[in-house]
C-alpha cells in the first residue's frame, strides 16, 4: 500500500554519511594532507584555482579533497566560498612584463632579448609510464643553474611589445589620453551580464571558463571554423606582484605574488585604407600554471574580436553569446545535472495531454487501434 | 570600501562621520528592507519604522537608514543643492555607505530629496531605457508626514480596489508630474516617502487620483 | 556597516572558512534587495542581476535561494517545497540550509509560513496578505525556446512584439488540436510584459492571478529576478476560440478524496495499476488530519504503515 513519500531527510543524512566513507576510502592508507595535494598534484589546484577565480592554493587543495578529485566539482566549491567575500578594494593593473619568469618560449623568433626558458614542462617528455613514480623513489635536485645565468637581470620584454614597437602589431586598446588612467575594467561577478560585452568582461568570462570547452573551441578555429591563422607569439609563465593602492600612504603596496600562465597570439593580419595592414592579438591569461588554458583563451578571444575587426561571424567561436554563456562549466553542470531532480508534476501535466491526444488519434482511426496494443498499456 | 575604511579607522576622515552608524546591521538592514520590500508591493501602505542611525541632523535618521539598507559602492547617490552642500552630511554618508555621488540626477541611482514645494521635478531623474526600465533612479523623499487621510486614491498592482494616502507637503506640480511618470511605463521613477517615523512607497505603476478637489486645492497653495 | 560573521560561537575564529548571516554577504543582498524593489515596480519584467555562486548547484534553486537569503530574517517561518511537497530532497535540502544559515523557523504548513520557496507548484491552500512566495526558475525568458538569443527576446520584450509567442501557441493547435504547453504555460501581466511563470503546471495558473501575496521568482544561473505585485492582473495567454483551460482530473486524490486539486500520479506495479495523489504533501496532510479519506487510505484499507500514527507524530513535532 502507497503512502506518501516520507524520509527525504533520513536518506540525505545517509548518503551524506556514505559519500563522507568513500571519501576517506581505505582506512588502512594515510590520509592525504593538503600540503600533498598543493605540492604534488599542483596543476590540479591551479586549475580550481583558476576557474574557481580565487588564488588560494591551501582552499582550492581542501576543495579537490572535498570533491574526491572531481575538478569541476572542487571549482564549484571555491566558487561557492568566494562569492561570500567582502571586497576590500582593487588591485592595481598587473604587470606581466615584469614578471618573474619561470617558463617563456616564443614560436615566432628563434631568439629574442631574455631568451627562451623551457622550465618545468611536460614538453618533449616521452609520453612513456613512468614506474618509478609508482614507488617513492627520491628525486634528485635539478642541477643548479649558474646563479649568474638564472638572475635573469637582463629585461624580458614581451614579444607582443617587441613586435609593436615595430609598428607591426595593433595597439592592444585604445590608449588613454595621457594624463588619463585607463577604464575601470569590469566585473561580471558585481554586475549583471550585459551582450554585447566588452572585451575586458569577455576576458574575465573566458579565464572562469571551462579547460575543455576553451580548448574544444579553440580547435575548432585552427580546423577552419573561424579561423585566425594563430602564432603563439609568447608564452609567459611566472610570478607578478599584486599591488593595492593605499590612499593613506599615497603609494602603492605589493599584496602578495601570485603565479599566473600568460598567452599571447599574433594572428592574422589586418590593414585597412587609413591603418597599414598590422597583426591582430589574441590574449590568455590565467592563474597559475595552465598553458594549455591561457593558449585556448587566446583563440577564443581573437575569435570572439570577429566583430570589432569587421570578419563575417559564421562559426561557433566566434559568436559571443553563444561561446560566454555556455563557458561556465559551474553553471553549465547545474544545468544539466538538474535534470535528475524531481519533475514530476511537469511530467504529469505532459502525459494526460499525451494521453488526451493519442486517444483522440485513436478515435479518428479505428482500425490502427485495434493492431496496436501499446495504446491499451498507455491507458 | 567602507569595510575597508572601517577597517581603518585613520583614514582622515573627521571622527564625527564614523559614529552614529546602523547597530546591528546585517538583521536591521534586512528588517528595514522587508518594510521596504512590503510598503513598494503595496503602493500607499504606511510602514512604522525605528532606527538607531545616527547622521547628522539635516536629514531623519530614517532616511539614512532607508538609504544604508538600499546604496552601496556600486551605486550613485544624487543629494539635492541644500543637503549636498553640507559637508558632516556627505562625510557621515561617504563612512557609512560608501556610495559614488553623482553630479547630475539623472545618473543617479538613488536621489535625496526633502519633499516641500522647492522639490526638482521627477522628470530630471533617471526614468530607464525601454530595453531596461530598471536602469531608473529610486527617489528617498523626506516629507513632514505620512497618513492613510484620503488626499490620494491610489490604484493599480499591489493596490486592491484603492488606497487612500496623504503626503504633506509636496509640491503643487507633484500629482501631474507622477501622472507623466505613470504614462511613461515600463519606464519611469519610483518612490519611498520618509516621514521621521514611518515610509511609504510608490512604484511607477500606481495611479494616483485626487480624492478631494478641495483638499488638493489647499495643499497646492 | 561591515558584516560581522553570523555568529561568532558557531564560527571558530581562525577555521579556515566561514560563512555570513543567510549565506550572502551584505553587499550581495543589498544589490539583489535592489533587483528585488525594481522588479516589483515592473511586474513581470525580467530584471538582471549579478547572480552569485550558491553552495547548491545551478538549476537547483539557485534563484530562489538567493531571493530567499536577501529577504529572510529571525522573524521568519519559511516553507520549502519541490514538486508541491516538503519532504522531496531538494526541498530538505533547502530547507536545512535555511535552519543552519539563518537560523530561521521552519513548518511544512502553508498558513503559517511567511516566506514560501518553491519549485514547480503553487500550494493548494489560497496564499494571503504578508506572505511571500520566491519560485525557482530555471529559464525565465518565455521566448527563450522561440528566439534563443537575449539580444532579440530583449528588442521584443522592450517594444511589446509578442506575436511569435502567439504563433507557436496557434501553430500547436493547428499541428496537434491543442495549445501543447502544460507547464511554464505564458502569461501576460498587467496587461504589459509576457512572463515565464517558471515550470508550474498551468493548473496553477490562475493562483497567480489577484494574489494576496507577493510572487518573487528568481533564475541564478540566467542571472534574472522578477517580480508580481499582490492584486495584479495575471492572464494566461489563450485565443477566443481556443480559451485557456486548467487540467482537471476525473478521480479525486486517493489519500484525502480531495478534488480540485492537482494529483501526482503513482505507479503501483507492473500491471497498469496506479493511483492518483495530492501533489501538495501539506494539503493532502492537513485533509487527513481533518477526517477526510480517500478511496485508498491505508486505514481504510489494511496499511503496511500506520499513517495516521505517522500523523499524530508530525503533529507532536509541529
Amino acid at each position: 500500500m502507497y503512502v506518501a513519500v516520507k524520509g527525504g531527510e533520513a536518506a540525505i543524512k545517509a548518503a551524506h554519511e556514505l559519500l563522507a566513507d568513500r571519501r576517506r576510502g581505505d582506512r588502512a592508507l594515510p590520509a592525504i594532507s593538503l600540503e600533498q595535494i598543493s605540492e604534488q598534484m599542483a596543476l590540479a589546484v591551479d586549475r580550481v584555482m583558476s576557474e574557481g577565480a580565487l588564488y588560494d592554493r591551501e582552499l582550492a587543495a581542501l576543495a579537490i579533497k572535498q570533491a574526491r578529485g572531481d575538478m569541476i566539482e572542487a571549482i564549484f566549491l571555491l566558487r561557492a566560498y568566494r562569492t561570500t567575500l567582502p571586497r576590500m578594494g582593487y588591485s592595481k593593473l598587473v604587470d606581466t612584463s615584469a614578471m618573474q619568469i619561470h617558463r617563456r618560449i616564443s614560436a615566432t623568433f628563434k631568439d629574442l632579448p631574455g631568451g627562451q626558458i623551457l622550465g618545468p614542462t611536460f614538453d618533449y617528455t616521452h609520453r612513456l609510464l613512468d614506474p618509478s613514480l609508482a614507488t617513492d623513489e627520491e628525486v634528485p635536485a635539478p642541477e643548479a643553474v649558474n646563479p649568474s645565468d638564472d638572475q635573469t637581470d637582463e629585461p624580458m620584454p614581451r614579444v607582443s611589445d617587441l613586435i609593436a614597437g615595430e609598428g607591426l602589431m595593433e595597439a592592444d586598446s585604445e590608449e588613454p589620453e595621457s594624463g588619463c588612467d585607463w577604464d575601470e575594467p569590469g566585473d561580471l561577478t558585481r554586475k549583471p551580464m550585459q551582450f554585447p560585452m566588452s572585451r575586458d568582461l569577455r576576458l574575465q568570462a573566458l579565464s572562469r571558463g571551462d579547460e575543455g570547452f576553451l580548448l574544444s573551441l579553440g580547435y575548432s578555429t585552427q580546423r577552419g571554423f573561424g579561423r585566425s591563422h594563430p602564432f603563439a607569439g609568447e608564452i609567459r609563465i611566472g610570478e607578478v606582484d599584486v599591488e593595492v593602492e593605499v590612499p593613506e600612504l599615497g603609494f602603492a603596496v605589493s599584496v602578495g605574488r601570485i603565479q599566473v600562465s600568460e598567452c599571447q597570439m599574433v594572428n592574422q593580419f589586418k590593414g585597412s585604407k587609413t591603418v597599414p595592414p598590422q597583426f591582430t592579438r589574441g590574449y590568455g591569461l590565467v592563474f597559475g600554471q595552465s598553458e594549455r588554458k591561457s593558449m585556448s583563451m587566446a583563440l577564443c578571444d581573437r575569435a570572439l574580436r570577429a566583430k570589432e575587426l569587421e570578419e563575417d561571424i559564421l562559426a561557433p567561436a566566434q559568436d559571443e553569446e553563444f561561446v560566454i554563456s555556455h563557458a561556465d562549466n559551474v553553471q553549465a553542470t547545474g544545468f544539466v545535472e538538474h535534470l535528475k531532480l524531481p519533475h514530476y508534476v511537469d511530467f504529469q501535466a505532459e502525459l494526460k495531454l499525451v494521453r488526451q491526444m493519442q486517444s483522440e488519434f485513436y478515435e479518428s482511426s479505428p482500425q490502427t487501434a485495434e493492431a496496436d496494443d501499446t495504446q491499451e498499456a498507455a491507458q | 570600501m567602507a569595510e575597508m575604511m572601517s577597517n581603518n579607522p585613520a583614514t582622515g576622515a573627521n571622527l564625527d562621520a564614523m559614529i552614529g552608524g546602523l547597530g546591528d546591521p546585517v538583521f536591521q538592514t534586512q528588517r528595514l528592507f522587508r518594510s521596504i520590500m512590503d510598503a513598494m508591493a503595496r503602493p500607499g501602505t504606511i510602514h512604522p519604522l525605528k532606527t538607531d542611525a545616527q547622521p547628522p541632523a539635516s536629514i531623519y535618521p530614517l532616511t539614512a537608514a532607508v538609504l544604508a539598507t538600499l546604496a552601496d559602492a556600486d551605486t550613485s547617490v544624487w543629494l539635492e543643492e541644500a543637503l549636498a552642500d553640507n559637508s558632516a552630511l556627505v562625510n557621515w554618508l561617504t563612512f557609512h555607505i560608501g556610495a559614488p555621488f553623482a553630479a547630475e540626477p539623472s545618473e543617479a541611482s538613488f536621489a535625496v530629496l526633502k519633499g516641500g514645494k522647492e522639490m526638482p521635478a521627477l522628470d530630471g531623474f533617471a526614468k530607464g531605457s525601454q530595453d531596461y526600465p530598471d536602469r531608473s533612479a529610486t527617489l528617498i523623499i523626506e516629507v513632514e508626514a505620512l497618513s492613510d487621510k484620503p488626499q490620494w486614491c491610489l490604484s493599480g498592482p499591489g493596490i486592491k480596489d484603492q488606497n487612500s494616502l496623504t503626503v504633506s507637503v509636496l509640491s503643487s506640480l507633484f500629482v501631474s508630474q507622477w501622472q507623466d511618470n505613470h504614462a511613461l511605463f515600463p519606464r519611469g521613477v519610483d518612490i519611498i516617502f520618509v516621514s521621521p517615523d514611518a515610509i511609504a512607497c510608490l512604484p511607477r505603476t500606481t495611479r494616483i487620483a485626487l480624492a478631494n478637489p478641495n483638499a488638493s486645492d489647499k495643499q497646492e497653495h | 556597516m561591515t558584516s560581522a560573521p553570523f555568529s561568532s560561537s558557531e564560527a571558530q575564529s581562525g577555521a579556515i572558512a566561514d560563512y555570513n548571516f543567510a549565506y550572502l554577504d551584505e553587499q550581495t543582498k543589498r544589490m539583489i534587495r535592489r533587483a528585488i524593489l525594481k522588479g516589483i515596480a515592473i511586474p513581470g519584467y525580467q530584471v538582471p542581476f549579478a547572480s552569485r555562486e550558491m553552495p547548491m548547484p545551478y538549476g537547483w534553486g539557485t534563484g530562489g535561494v538567493q531571493v530567499t537569503a536577501s529577504i529572510i530574517g529571525p522573524d521568519d517561518t519559511l516553507k520549502v517545497i519541490d514538486q508541491g511537497a516538503d519532504d522531496t530532497t531538494n526541498a530538505v535540502s533547502i530547507r536545512a540550509f535555511f535552519a543552519k544559515m539563518a537560523k530561521v523557523k521552519t513548518t511544512t504548513h502553508t498558513g503559517e509560513a511567511s516566506v514560501i520557496q518553491t519549485r514547480h507548484r503553487i500550494p493548494e491552500e489560497q496564499l494571503h496578505e504578508g506572505q511571500v512566495i520566491v519560485f525557482q526558475v530555471p529559464i525565465p525568458e518565455p521566448l527563450r525556446f522561440l528566439e534563443p538569443r537575449e539580444t532579440e527576446t530583449r528588442k521584443m520584450h522592450a517594444v511589446e512584439d509578442y506575436g511569435l509567442m502567439h504563433v507557436k501557441l496557434y501553430e500547436d493547435i493547428a499541428q496537434k488540436g491543442h495549445i501543447a504547453t502544460n507547464y511554464a504555460y505564458p502569461v501576460k501581466v498587467k496587461g504589459r510584459y509576457i512572463m515565464d511563470p517558471s515550470p508550474t503546471p498551468k493548473f496553477d495558473n490562475p493562483k497567480m492571478n489577484q494574489s494576496e501575496a507577493l510572487q518573487l521568482y528568481g533564475a541564478g544561473r540566467e542571472m534574472r529576478i522578477y517580480a508580481i505585485p499582490p492584486y495584479t492582473d495575471v492572464v494566461s495567454l489563450d485565443f477566443e476560440d481556443y480559451p485557456f483551460e486548467v487540467q482537471t482530473f476525473e478521480e479525486p486524490c486517493a489519500l484525502c478524496g480531495g478534488t480540485g486539486v492537482f494529483l501526482d500520479e503513482v505507479i503501483l506495479d507492473d500491471q497498469g495499476g496506479r493511483m492518483f495523489v495530492c501533489s501538495d504533501s501539506d494539503y493532502c496532510e492537513d485533509r487527513r488530519a481533518k477526517g477526510h479519506r480517500g478511496a485508498l487510505s491505508p486505514d481504510i484499507y489494511e496499511s503496511e504503515e500506520s499513517l495516521s500514527a505517522q500523523i499524530s507524530q508530525e503533529g507532536a513535532d509541529a
